[in-house]
């Protein structure tokens, strides 16, 4: 396969995927493990609180999860496992951004700096749309 | 949500059963467990569609990322095609998750049942002809280079093949997307014809470049519906760690099982879904 100057090879963008999907393969089993910790210290409390928290929605700011997650609540150390999983894809899609930067392949940085933008629009303005 | 109020614990095991269950079943036909959940947690235990769409569709992304490494190593996922394309998918997740929350829980529940029977028909519908690959690529593949190889093992060679018809497949894509943010499921049953029936990638190309855009359109909406406090922890945590944990095992399970009878079984449990969904899309509660 010939490739104009600038252009990624095939082999090179494999390699870097590859490398890429081993970071999400265990940054899910990452979220996984925060997600049970949070249940399983769920399942300590009392019914009645658990009853209690069951409508309750993930916190939205980030000092409301670090703060709730130093404070080992459970529903705020599932939160984080949940997170955890929700930057995953984003995690991936700007790894991909910096290889077809450091490659200098405009037509692909392009493309993946939108996908980007729109998973983090997603995330901060979510809320107001 | 009566037994989810007064016992939290039995509910959440329960829920982590029938999400492994669910992850198991969809992985073993070739579908994700978010087109079950959701029924599952609306029609079995009367929880609020959007409630049950913010858990399922972070499943979604567990699924996806975990079967990631598996597909690219195999080389058969065309990333190019999929990068290009996750621009009109994760477009139409962040519309999907904007529109769930303007319009009425009825037509969420409708528009799932149409999915539900479409992706049963899919099903149902033998796909043994391979499309014989392109010779040429249209305009579009060209200037954004798409046309690669795959290894084909039952050839034991390397087939190269084109891409064309990209602008349609594109529009597709923007619709699979939309479905996708609105339902909470990953709509691959939507994403694999988009590629290649509209755009003739070869059928394994499709389903391995599918899998691999599926995380990242549901996070585009997944965002959107954390943010919302649409996505409650003590609901998604058990439904997260069941699809994960069983779509796993079905994946590993899938050779050894009779997948003919599996499939004619959940072709039969779809059906039956759809028509309860949209029995409760026009106010008609069966169980």
């Amino acid at each position: 396969m010939t490739h104009p100057t600038g252009h990624i090879t095939a082999r090179e963008l494999r390699k870097t995927e590859i490398v890429i999907s081993y970071v999400l393969r265990y940054g899910v089993i990452l979220s996984g493990l925060i997600i049970a910790a949070g249940l399983a210290a769920l399942w300590m409390e009392p019914t009645d609180v658990v009853t209690s928290r069951a409508l309750e929605p993930a916190p939205q700011s980030i000092s409301a999860l670090v703060h709730g997650v130093a404070v080992m609540d459970p529903v705020a150390v599932i939160s984080l496992g949940l997170f955890v999983l929700i930057l995953l894809p984003i995690l991936r899609v700007f790894m991909t951004v910096a290889l077809f930067l450091f490659e200098r392949d405009w037509l692909y940085l392009l493309i993946t700096t939108i996908v980007l933008a729109v998973l983090l629009s997603g995330l901060f303005f979510g809320k107001a749309l | 949500m009566s037994t989810f109020i007064e016992h939290p614990i039995v509910f959440q095991l329960t829920l982590l059963l029938i999400s492994l269950f669910a992850g198991f079943l969809g992985s073993v036909v070739g579908l994700g467990g978010g087109i079950i959940i959701v029924p599952a947690l609306t029609l079995g235990f009367g929880i609020d569609i959007k409630y049950a769409i913010g858990a399922s569709i972070v499943s979604v992304i567990a699924t996806s990322s975990g079967a990631a490494a598996v597909y690219v190593k195999d080389h058969i996922t065309n990333i190019k095609v999929a990068m290009l394309l996750e621009v009109a998918t994760s477009l139409g997740a962040l519309g999907g998750a904007v529109l769930s929350d303007h319009v009425s829980p009825s037509y969420i529940y409708f528009v799932f049942a149409v999915i539900l029977g479409y992706s049963a028909v899919m099903m149902h519908r033998k796909r043994h002809s391979e499309i014989a690959p392109l010779a040429q690529a249209d305009y579009w593949a060209r200037k954004f280079n798409l046309s690669s190889t795959y290894p084909d093992h039952q050839l034991g060679r390397e087939v190269s093949y084109a891409v064309t018809h990209v602008p349609l497949g594109f529009s597709l894509m923007i619709g699979a997307g939309v479905i996708s943010g609105l339902l909470g499921i990953g709509s691959g049953a939507l994403k694999v014809p988009a590629m290649d029936t509209a755009m003739r990638l070869p059928i394994k190309v499709s389903s391995a470049t599918s899998n691999f855009m599926i995380g990242v359109t549901a996070c585009a909406s997944a965002g959107a519906y954390y943010m919302r406090g649409d996505i409650l922890p003590v609901l998604a945590a058990p439904v997260a760690l069941g699809v994960f944990i069983g779509s796993w095992f079905g994946t590993k399970a899938m050779i050894h099982l009779p997948s003919k009878q599996i499939r004619t079984i959940f072709i039969f449990l779809l059906v039956i879904i759809a028509i309860q969904m949209a029995l409760k899309a026009v106010g008609v509660n069966i169980r």
